[in-house]
């Protein structure tokens, strides 16, 4: 037979437990509302951290903007100069030095030519890159005598095609001898000859330069 | 301690309403306290990301702005070079005035007879003025610099005189173009030719725009010449802040010391000064 004895009434019983609901609750009710403090008192550190940092950028850019503004200002500026240099140049570009064409004519004319009347004109128009050039086509009419005057009128021709500045300046296949025939004039030779030759040059491009160079 | 109703259909009812009150405090602090704080903190930190990228941009730009300015300086000043040795200016409105003086003064120096230059007019270049119809890219007319002042003159002479001539134009002005010559021999007088040449200069399309530009290079090199004054006071400034070497030796020693010093300062200052005026 058992025998049972309580020492202690029922009320007077505690839990042996380190962790109660009731001690859960009492520190819940303490650390909670701190834990909660100290998160609002983080956040709003944060926004003032945030506030300060935005008031020193926006200072900063204050100070900035009007040198950035002056940046912008100053590269228009320079991108119209630029705009007017390269318009300027296409004219130094599109120009053609004559004196140097006429002497080298003089230079390449054969001896038994003798050049009667030259011409040359200019066209505007615009280039396969799709900028305004100066054409220029010169005409030259001259006589050629004695046996020779076929050779001599191919040579000219030749050398218009070869020799510099022509080489350069004038158009591929732009050579042409557009007249030939005896000679008209009264007392003229049997052999003498009268003859026009044209030279397309190439065309001189106004050729503006991009603004960023 | 808060004690709750014997019946249980009355703790139901205060738990009920506590539950309530609770759901209530929380929608109305999510409501009006931490969803607005937390919209302040995602627009602060928005608004500084875009500061931040905006101040690197305005700072790169900023830097830029010497070498811009001394750029434009120079763009500006070969403009007005440009302008002032080979653009046709007008005098009083005329440029046939201009046109005959240079051409007369050319024509002197390389012993060749003119005629009185003939006026052709002001012209624009055409296929320019048909791609300013257009427009460029839909933005309007794109005004052009410049326009085509012609001019006609008969040379009295032969072919090595207009060969001259044409050099001595050609040389004086790399901007103006000769666009018509025409030599024709004439039997009665072999070494005197019929020879006439057009020629065209580039002229100003708006006359006030020369002066706009030395107003602009003006303006420029005072702005320059401000800001390096500015740097160099303040390089100045910063040189004389600088805490003094201190002297160790005789107190002889040390006046000599100072001194050295002090040359020292201004040698760094002359050099800075250097620097900014070679820049």
């Amino acid at each position: 037979m058992n025998l049972r004895v309580d020492l202690i009434l029922e009320s007077e019983q505690r839990s042996g437990s380190v962790l109660s609901p009731k001690s859960l609750m009492r520190i819940g009710s303490v650390v909670g509302p701190v834990a909660l403090a100290f998160l609002v008192a983080a956040f709003v550190f944060q926004l003032w951290l945030l506030g300060g940092k935005l008031s020193s950028l926006e200072g900063q850019w204050a100070a900035l903007e009007p040198r950035a503004k002056k940046a912008d200002e100053l590269r228009a500026q320079l991108a119209a100069s630029r705009k007017i240099l390269g318009e300027i140049e296409g004219w130094r570009k599109a120009h053609m030095d004559w004196h140097a064409e006429l002497q080298g004519l003089i230079d390449i004319v054969p001896e038994n030519i003798q050049l009667k009347q030259m011409r040359i004109s200019q066209a505007f128009e615009v280039s396969a890159k799709k900028v305004p050039a100066r054409a220029f086509v010169a005409v030259v009419d001259g006589r050629a005598v004695g046996d020779g005057a076929e050779d001599a009128v191919r040579t000219l021709r030749m050398r218009l095609t070869s020799e510099m500045p022509f080489a350069t300046n004038v158009a591929p296949d732009g050579v042409s001898v557009v007249a030939y025939g005896a000679d008209p004039t009264p007392g003229a030779g049997k052999n003498d000859r009268v003859f026009s030759v044209q030279c397309r040059y190439r065309p001189r491009e106004f050729r503006v330069e991009a603004a960023g160079k | 301690m808060l004690k709750l109703p014997e019946s249980r259909s009355d703790r139901i009812k205060v738990l009920a309403f506590i539950g309530l009150g609770t759901l209530g405090i929380l929608y109305a602090a999510m409501e009006f306290g931490i969803r607005p704080a937390l919209g302040l903190r995602n627009s602060r930190r928005d608004r500084i990301a875009e500061l931040t990228a905006q101040i690197a941009t305005a700072e790169s730009k900023a830097d830029q702005v010497k070498v811009l300015r001394v750029q434009n300086r120079a763009a500006l000043g070969e403009i007005l070079d440009i302008s002032e040795r080979y653009v046709l200016r007008r005098r009083l409105g005329n440029l046939q005035l201009e046109a005959s003086e240079i051409l007369d003064g050319l024509a002197a120096d390389a012993g060749v007879q003119t005629r009185p230059l003939r006026e052709l007019g002001v012209t624009e270049i055409p296929l320019a003025a048909d791609k300013r119809k257009r427009g460029a890219n839909g933005a309007g007319p794109a005004p052009s610099t410049f326009k085509i002042y012609a001019a006609q003159v008969d040379v009295v002479g032969g072919l090595h005189d207009t060969v001259r001539l044409l050099r001595a134009l050609e040389t004086a002005n790399p901007y103006l173009c000769v666009t018509a010559i025409s030599i024709e021999s004439q039997p009665a007088s072999p070494a005197v030719h019929k020879i006439a040449l057009e020629m065209q200069w580039p002229i100003w399309s708006d006359p006030a725009a020369m002066d706009e530009l030395a107003v602009q290079l003006e303006a420029l090199q005072e702005t320059g010449a401000a800001a390096s004054a500015a740097e160099t006071a303040e390089k100045a400034a910063h040189v004389a802040s600088a805490p003094p070497p201190v002297p160790e030796a005789t107190p002889a020693g040390g006046a000599e010391d100072a001194e050295a010093s002090a040359d020292a300062a201004e040698t760094d200052m002359s050099a800075d000064n250097q620097g900014m005026s070679d820049e």
